[in-house]
């Protein structure tokens, strides 16, 4: 439970961080992408595919907290089936002021065909 | 765009915010797989009664400092000379809180007078002069003589009946009147 991170690359051959998410993500758990995503680590500005089981919560200082890593990736591709986990996402994002290299989908392959596609605006 | 919610559901967010009007947060609203844009109004009231759980744990602690801070408010009114004027009630724990910070204040200026003033203790528990009179006790232990001031006939009665070394301890009407002593002791006011 929490966040698996896993090696991948896009249909088109792009490197991608896959993360797995489940349970309940607290701060902890959500400060374990700094390692990744960070200037100087190794996925910092790659692609990411995001994988949100059903069931998985956040706590309200996780919350705040992942908006702020957007800037760090090229583009994130949150692949979500769960009603209430797509409610839940969609309100950090609205809270947090939307990012446009953000996007959900509820299949994994329109979210890589995404990432392959998308360019990084901001 | 038309949404068609159940009744129900909107009766429950109600139910949740008037609750939370009342001060209960601890009741979010049941999220179930409704895959509507009204799940995610759902979803906010949740957030919402989070946040406020969070602000009042927050607002719990930055009232307890303050209390902690405000309850032994200990100023150095002379070289030597320290004066805590304590306002409302004393319980063991606070007693306990006193006695730290006043020690701790007493040797590191190496205090020779401790006025405790009690003008602003508006009723004298049971447990109060007890308290009060273990921290005398304390400071009288470091070398120190303690003064109470600011209480009445009644409460002095108790403070002798509670068996405080005399010579240790003595009670004077106002602050003033300590200050005086204090000036004498010192050599500064003649007697």
């Amino acid at each position: 439970m929490g966040i698996v991170y896993e090696d991948g690359k896009t249909p088109k051959g792009a490197p991608l961080l896959i993360m797995r998410s489940s349970g309940k993500i607290d701060l902890a758990e959500a400060k374990t992408l700094d390692e990744h995503v960070l200037p100087g680590r190794p996925y910092h500005l790659q692609r990411s595919p995001v994988y949100v089981a059903t069931g998985t919560e956040y706590t309200a200082d996780a919350r705040r907290y992942f908006p702020t890593l957007n800037q760090h990736l090229y583009a994130m591709a949150t692949i979500v089936t769960s009603a209430v986990v797509r409610a839940t996402i969609n309100l950090i994002s609205r809270v947090s002021g939307g990012s446009r290299n953000f996007k959900m989908f509820t299949d994994e392959a329109s979210a890589l065909a995404w990432l392959d596609e998308v360019s990084r605006t901001n | 765009m038309t949404v068609t919610i159940e009744v129900s559901r909107v009766e429950q967010v109600l139910q949740v915010i008037v609750a939370a009007v009342h001060g209960d947060y601890d009741t979010p609203v049941p999220l179930e797989e409704h895959d509507d844009a009204f799940l995610e109004v759902e979803t906010g009231v949740n957030f919402l009664l989070e946040e406020l759980i969070a602000r009042r744990s927050q607002n719990q602690e930055q009232q307890a400092a303050l209390f902690e801070a405000l309850s032994t408010p200990i100023i150095e009114v002379w070289p030597g000379v320290l004066a805590l004027p304590i306002i409302g009630r004393i319980d063991a724990a606070r007693a306990a809180t006193i006695t730290t910070k006043l020690l701790e204040k007493v040797a590191s200026v190496r205090a020779s007078h401790v006025i405790l003033d009690l003008t602003g203790v508006a009723a004298v528990a049971d447990e109060t002069m007890p308290a009060v009179v273990r921290v005398v006790r304390a400071i009288g232990l470091l070398g120190a003589t303690c003064m109470l001031t600011g209480i009445g006939p009644e409460v002095a009665r108790q403070v002798v009946a509670l068996d405080v070394d005399a010579s240790r301890v003595r009670v004077l009407g106002q602050l003033s009147d300590a200050l005086a002593v204090v000036l004498t002791d010192k050599g500064a006011l003649r007697r």
